[in-house]
């Protein structure tokens, strides 16, 4: 059920090289954890977000990223403001507008985790580069790391407040 | 006025990039580029010595806003290429899933990126803020959009379920009919945003536009139909390339359409609206209606009301279409290669969406033309421009620039498509 469950985002064009990397990732934990939380696969659509984490006790999106450091670099920035993420890649409306447009409905989730991986190879057609494809099972474990442990705290917090 | 130059660098929320260069002297347009500098994505010669079978899933990559429209376009191309017949059930689901990606598209644009502009405000940010409760009821309205594309599409985006013939699985009757109270919802919702934008204050810039749309007897074409213009006689698919030429401009990564007598056209909401608007029905008549649109629409600024007359459309053709729905007992026919030629077209969001594929007698793609609407649009776009840029030849540079990309903007130009998109230049002489 949306809003219960914690939300693992994966962002990018599987046509174009290192960007594919958001998708692969979550591909990865989904694989390792199926009934982690929810997955979702993301393309030029990221206003479908608003309904997806809306809520969530944490969402973590995973998205390739172009800011000049080594490729496969993992950048994690929590909870972000729509400033910060606007470093991450664009896909029509940009993550940090998605953001903002959350804050501003209420439809963001408690916690947000972007996990951010460097690329530097994204041409239509391109090959994924080895630093790139080597950092899909660390960030693999981290996304799923952050998920449940994060998720966990959430709940606690939320059985506590209750008692 | 002093002479000068007028720089727009990047234009904003556009599908892709490009840029605009505009130079005045003395109020006169002097020169006008609209740059399209996304590199060529070179789709067609990717095709060529493919399986035809591959065609409407690799075009559909072209763009994650109208892979619907790739598809279908796609599809009538290679099935007119064989001599296929496509059962009427199979051209009703296909004209479902179309009514999905109409409403998600058209509702993106207008309410998210195009609506800011008529309301003196920056961007969706902006109008979350200030207009809560329109902003909520069009993400609803466009998460039913989607919610249909991937009832019949198998996903959101990116939809795989289509193929030469028909589908791979037709949907369960099950499935569709549950979405039957959330589009009923979206037919109210629809027609009340379609009002709201005839509230917004609209410049008056009526241009003589030259139509082109898809016409079909029985009803408003959207999944295929035969080519209507505004300037001369209707005509089938196949004449496409007669009827209308491609141009290189030196500046434009993107080729230009004109007519054959060199004329620049448009295609899109307005020009479907002014064509077919008689087939739309009452309801969608009469929301245009008291939304301020006659039965033909020339100012382009008013688009955003007609795709939300649209979205009105789509939301009353998938509730009959649903209603309707039986579960078809063969989800596609047998296709066939046949060595030949298969022009097809369809009414993507944004316009006529062009595909034609040469095929050997295995199926086997020779040669692949595709015209997508934003290409078709670029010309008219410039000659909008140059209408306008006189009338703010005195503002300040980022009302002048800001305005120019309003223009652009009311055409909802996917540059991915057409080759990528906009940056805004102008040079005062």
């Amino acid at each position: 059920m949306i809003g219960s469950l914690p939300v693992l985002a994966g962002m990018g064009n599987e046509l174009r090289g290192d960007d594919a990397v958001g998708l692969l990732v979550l591909r990865a934990v989904r694989l390792m954890a199926p009934d982690a939380g929810r997955y979702v696969e993301l393309g030029d659509d990221l206003a479908r977000l608003l309904d997806e984490w809306r809520d969530a006790p944490v969402a973590v999106v995973v998205d390739a990223m172009a800011g000049g450091g080594h490729p496969g670099q993992i950048h994690v920035l929590a909870d972000p403001g729509a400033a910060e993420a606007s470093a991450i890649s664009a896909h029509g409306l940009e993550l940090s507008t998605i953001i903002g447009v959350g804050v501003e409905l209420g439809r963001s989730p408690r916690r947000l985790i972007i996990l951010a991986i460097e690329g530097d190879r994204f041409g239509l057609g391109e090959a994924m580069g080895p630093g790139v494809a080597a950092a899909i099972a660390p960030a693999a474990r981290l996304a799923y790391n952050l998920l449940t442990s994060i998720a966990r705290t959430a709940d606690a917090g939320a059985s506590s407040g209750t008692t | 006025m002093s002479p000068g130059k007028v720089s727009v660098p990047v234009l904003a929320r556009l599908e892709g990039e490009a840029a605009l260069d505009l130079k005045l002297r003395g109020g006169r347009v002097t020169d006008l580029t609209l740059r399209v500098y996304e590199p060529p994505r070179l789709f067609e010669p990717i095709l060529v010595g493919r399986d035809m079978r591959d065609a409407p899933d690799i075009t559909a990559r072209i763009c994650g806003i109208c892979p619907v429209a790739h598809l279908v376009s796609s599809c009538n191309a290679l099935e007119s290429a064989c001599g296929a017949t496509i059962p009427a059930e199979m051209r009703d689901l296909r004209r479902l899933l179309y009514c999905g990606e109409w409403i998600e598209s058209h509702v993106l644009h207008a309410f998210l990126l195009h609506a800011p502009d008529f309301l003196g405000l920056d961007d969706v940010l902006q109008i979350a803020r200030t207009h809560r409760e329109l902003v909520e009821k069009a993400l609803r309205l466009k998460k039913l959009g989607n919610d249909i594309v991937a009832a019949v599409g198998g996903r959101e985006i990116h939809p795989i379920n289509v193929k030469v013939g028909g589908f791979y699985r037709v949907p369960a009757a099950a499935g569709l009919k549950a979405l039957l109270p959330e589009i009923e919802w979206g037919c109210d919702a629809a027609e009340e945003l379609a009002l709201f934008t005839g509230t917004l204050p609209f410049p008056d810039f009526e241009q003589p536009y030259a139509f082109a749309a898809l016409r079909d007897p029985d009803r408003c074409a959207i999944e295929d139909g035969l080519v209507a213009t505004s300037f001369g006689p209707t005509f089938p698919p196949s004449e496409y390339e007669a009827r209308f030429r491609e141009e290189h401009v030196g500046h434009s990564n993107a080729l230009h359409s004109v007519t054959a007598s060199g004329e620049p056209y448009q295609v899109g909401p307005l020009a479907r609206y002014t064509l077919n608007s008689a087939q739309l029905g009452d309801r969608c008549l009469s929301a245009a209606a008291a939304a301020g649109l006659g039965p033909e629409c020339r100012n382009p600024y008013r688009s955003i009301t007609v795709r939300m007359v649209e979205v009105l459309y789509a939301c009353l053709e998938a509730r009959r279409l649903v209603a309707a729905y039986v579960e078809p007992k063969h989800p596609s026919v047998a296709v066939h290669p046949a060595a030949g030629t298969g022009c097809g077209c369809s009414e993507a969001p944004r316009g006529v969406l062009y595909h034609r594929y040469r095929i050997d007698g295995r199926g086997r793609i020779e040669s692949v033309q595709l015209r997508p609407p934003t290409a078709q649009n670029l010309r008219t776009i410039e000659s909008d421009l140059r209408a306008l840029a006189p009338t703010l030849a005195d503002s300040p540079p980022a009302i002048l620039a800001r305005q120019c990309e309003n223009a652009v903007r009311n055409y909802d130009p996917c540059i991915s498509c057409a080759t990528h998109f906009l940056t805004v230049r102008v040079h005062r002489e």
